[in-house]
């Protein structure tokens, strides 16, 4: 009886995560789950498909029949061919980054290919398991989630104040020259690096000053980097999707 | 289906002759890496195969013909500039298409609703945005057309929650919508979610 409550409960936890129901509280408690229970983020996984197959049988429309041409015109008249930033080292990208510091509320762009794990400096891989066991009362943990076009997680993150622990788990997203680099942008709007990531799975300790950073706010974002180099002092590559850290009590989840 | 190639030597020829005994999936993503390299025509073939389908979901959300319209615009905008970054290994092209379209549509409904209610306070917004969307929910239940597709489920209960995911509505916006109490509205997920999650197991 219980078990089969408790089996629902999760079902219908993780439905609401996949679905977009949940907000505040309840959302934080799904993605901590979503980060340390892989058979909950099947469930998840399962429901965002479900979803999928929801938008892809609405049944057809057809379109304006000016549409094609409206959109072509709009292509050429962009010149450009593509939107998607190379974000250069100076102060003009820093809008670009405020800009997305404003709209990661929003999920993210779809991406690429993928695999393995990896920190580099300056955080460092930390051995022992991620802490799940209650906090003290009064403590605080942020949360964020950066998503993709189809509301597949990208990355979760769980940021332990405290201890100055980030738990992350990432989606595949290597390729084999380059890898994604996690950002935290703060208020003045200027990207620093929290490392090269090349694990699916990984908890790291922040330098101090990375941890002056990662506050109620302040935007998570991740970028395709070169592996040489890395940590890198500005983001160059293309800008897959950001979330806004948010802080909640620890003791909720 | 595909486009009649007249240089048997362009990339798009190269297309056409792999296309024979491709599936619908596989020719999305094929188009899609196309257009990723910037190929107009593999464009315009991936608008001819999902536009109505993309149109609809615009339709949906927005409940205007003409902002609709504006959004399938800005969502094919975003497929082109995005093309490159998608991955057949994560999403089905449609569904990746479709997402985009929901989310263009979503934002373009909270803006329109944000600038509709700029001098108003927080609460007489929620309640006037309130109140279109719960029309708008109303209405797509009774336009059968929108949703035909699974009509094996039983219709109202996951009709309701199909719309609100549509819509991207939280627990609270839904039950405020629909007039109900969010414990009430929330155990009536939770059996629609059931009854759901039990039934693709029984398949």
């Amino acid at each position: 009886m219980t078990d089969r409550s408790t089996h629902d409960d999760l079902e219908i936890m993780a439905a609401g995560l996949a679905l977009g129901l949940l907000e505040g509280m309840e959302r934080a408690e799904a993605m901590r789950r979503q980060l340390e229970d892989p058979h909950f983020a099947n469930r998840v996984r399962d429901w965002q498909e479900q979803s999928d197959r929801w938008l892809e049988d609405v049944e057809s429309v057809d379109a304006p029949a000016s549409a094609l041409a409206a959109i072509e015109h709009q292509l050429e008249s962009r010149g450009a061919n593509t939107e998607v930033s190379s974000i250069s080292n100076d102060q003009g990208s820093n809008k670009i980054w405020r800009s997305w510091a404003i709209t990661a509320t929003a999920a993210s762009v779809l991406l690429a290919v993928g695999l393995g794990l990896a920190v580099t400096s300056p955080v460092q891989e930390q051995t022992g398991p991620v802490r799940t066991a209650s906090e003290q009362p009064g403590q605080r943990v942020n949360v964020a989630q950066i998503k993709d076009e189809a509301g597949a997680t990208l990355l979760s993150a769980l940021y332990r104040p405290e201890s100055g622990t980030l738990s992350l788990r990432l989606s595949d997203l290597q390729q084999p020259e380059h890898g994604p680099e996690l950002w935290i942008i703060p208020e003045d709007g200027i990207p620093r690096s929290l490392g090269l990531m090349d694990s699916e799975r990984l908890t790291v300790t922040m330098s101090y000053e990375l941890r002056s950073y990662l506050q109620d706010g302040a935007t998570m974002a991740v970028t395709i980097e070169p592996r040489d180099g890395a940590p890198h002092d500005a983001p160059t590559g293309d800008i897959l999707g950001a979330a806004v850290l948010q802080e909640v009590p620890a003791n909720t989840i | 289906m595909h486009v009649c190639v007249q240089n048997p030597q362009s990339p798009q020829d190269q297309v056409s002759q792999t296309v024979q005994g491709l599936s619908e999936n596989e020719m999305l993503s094929l188009d899609i890496g196309l257009v990723g390299d910037l190929d107009r025509e593999a464009f315009q073939r991936l608008y001819a195969r999902t536009s109505s389908k993309l149109f609809a979901i615009c339709l949906a959300v927005t409940r205007d013909h003409a902002a609709a319209e504006d959004v399938l615009q800005e969502s094919y905008l975003k497929i082109w500039d995005r093309a490159k970054g998608y991955d057949p290994e994560r999403n089905r092209p449609l569904a990746w298409m479709c997402a985009i379209a929901r989310n263009a549509a979503i934002d373009w409904y909270r803006a329109r609703a944000r600038h509709h209610h700029v001098s108003d306070d927080h609460l007489n917004l929620q309640e006037s945005e309130a109140a279109a969307a719960d029309d708008r929910i109303i209405a797509m239940n009774r336009e059968d057309q929108v949703w035909t597709a699974v009509s094996d489920l039983d219709a109202e209960s996951e009709q309701e929650l199909k719309s609100i995911f549509l819509l991207g509505l939280t627990y609270p916006e839904a039950a405020q919508r629909l007039g109900l109490p969010v414990a009430t509205f929330k155990s009536r997920v939770r059996r629609t979610v059931i009854r759901i999650r039990r039934k693709l197991a029984d398949d």
